[in-house]
């Protein structure tokens, strides 16, 4: 017997008695365990011998005598609600088969999903890599691959190629593009401004 | 007549309607004692069930053999009691240990044996206790208790009737008695 089936028995006023619970709970120390603690709970929930287990009221005299001037008649939401719990029922119940179409129609839905999402991703990226650039194509996506150790000139054309897709700063650009200094081309920091206190290029190179 | 609930439910499809009769007192005491239970009031409690039972007779037509009556009964009269909730939220909620008189507790007869005036206290408190401490917990966990306890339902059907996976209703169960035992240790040994 699983420890599973055990709790099933345990927790069942009718199978707690069971010979099968009595040897599973003999091998089974975590299962004698919760047995010792939920016992006094257990006894407390279980109904007493005195009450019967079932209504043996006539339905008839209750509801004359104890229910006589409540409302008779059923609601139409309580109707509602019989209807929409046998519908669910009905659903969860139907079997195997239909469990399994259901994991496929889910999966089918996730999957249509993610493809969908997959789909827009990529055409945005390839939106913005077609859209062209005021000094050639976009090297933005290039930037993250570019080693540390590039040439001035490629450093600059990625530069330029960055900042065109802003129009009100593309014609500053244009006109700072000749004047920036080599140095500044190996260094990351390409978004800092130009300090113009820093050396010119004619006097590094010198 | 030992007929079991779905027979009793095709017949009275068929239009032997007097045979609802016989689920009516089958599952009357039941209904009765987890209603009251979760609302505290014997007057919202019968109503409930009432409308319970006569929601199930008149949407007879949508019962399907392929589950149960029990877990259809108890489905419907978990979903009353939440809308019953809802509804009289504003009203003070009666206390159901300070208020109610012993013959106003529902489903409580007169004993079928002889029996003493004094173990019939004994068992109404011991009953009003129970229903005490099950207020207390979360209320999914209190529903699985009494559904398993009260209503005698198995765990597949109690995850039917609550929406939930069979381990979920497993685990509230556990859960719900861990939380008991707890309060018992706490207690040193007696229940508060």
């Amino acid at each position: 017997m699983k420890c599973d089936t055990a709790f099933d028995l345990m927790t069942d006023p009718a199978g707690c008695a069971s010979a099968a619970l009595a040897q599973h709970l003999e091998t089974c120390p975590r299962c004698r365990q919760m047995r010792d603690v939920l016992q006094p709970v257990l006894t407390f929930l279980a109904p007493s011998e005195e009450e019967p287990a079932d209504g043996h009221s006539d339905w008839r005299e209750s509801t004359d005598s104890g229910w006589q001037g409540r409302k008779p008649l059923v609601s139409f939401e309580a109707v509602r609600i019989a209807q929409h719990a046998a519908a669910e029922l009905s659903e969860s119940t139907a079997g195997p088969g239909s469990s399994r179409r259901s994991w496929v129609v889910h999966t089918l839905r996730y999957a249509a999903v993610f493809a969908a999402g997959a789909f827009l991703a990529a055409s945005v990226v390839r939106n913005l890599e077609s859209q062209p650039a005021a000094f050639g194509k976009c090297m933005r996506a290039q930037v993250g691959r570019q080693r540390n150790n590039q040439s001035p000139a490629e450093s600059r054309a990625i530069i330029l190629a960055c900042v065109a897709c802003h129009d009100e700063a593309r014609k500053q650009i244009e006109k700072d593009a000749a004047s920036i200094p080599i140095w500044r081309t190996n260094r990351r920091d390409w978004a800092a401004p130009i300090d113009d206190a820093r050396p010119s290029r004619n006097a590094r190179t010198a | 007549m030992d007929l079991d609930d779905i027979q009793i439910m095709q017949r009275v499809q068929a239009g032997e309607v007097e045979l609802f009769d016989l689920l009516v007192r089958r599952y009357q005491v039941p209904l009765l004692n987890v209603a009251w239970s979760k609302l505290g009031d014997s007057t919202w409690a019968e109503d409930v069930v009432q409308d319970a039972f006569l929601a199930a007779f008149a949407a007879r037509a949508t019962f399907n053999p392929a589950f149960s009556f029990r877990t259809w009964m108890w489905t419907i009269l978990l979903n009353l009691c939440r809308r019953q909730w809802h509804r009289r939220e504003s009203r003070p909620r009666e206390h159901p240990l300070l208020s109610v008189a012993k013959s106003d507790v529902p489903g409580w007869q007169e004993p079928a044996t002889h029996d003493t005036a004094l173990a019939q206290a004994l068992r109404i408190e011991r009953r009003e206790q129970v229903h005490r401490l099950l207020a207390r917990l979360p209320e999914a966990e209190a529903d699985a208790l009494r559904l398993r306890f009260f209503g005698g339902l198995q765990f597949a059907e109690i995850a039917l009737a609550m929406g939930s996976s069979l381990s979920a209703a497993k685990q509230r169960v556990r859960r719900g008695l861990t939380e008991l035992a707890e309060q018992l240790r706490a207690s040193g040994g007696e229940f508060p």
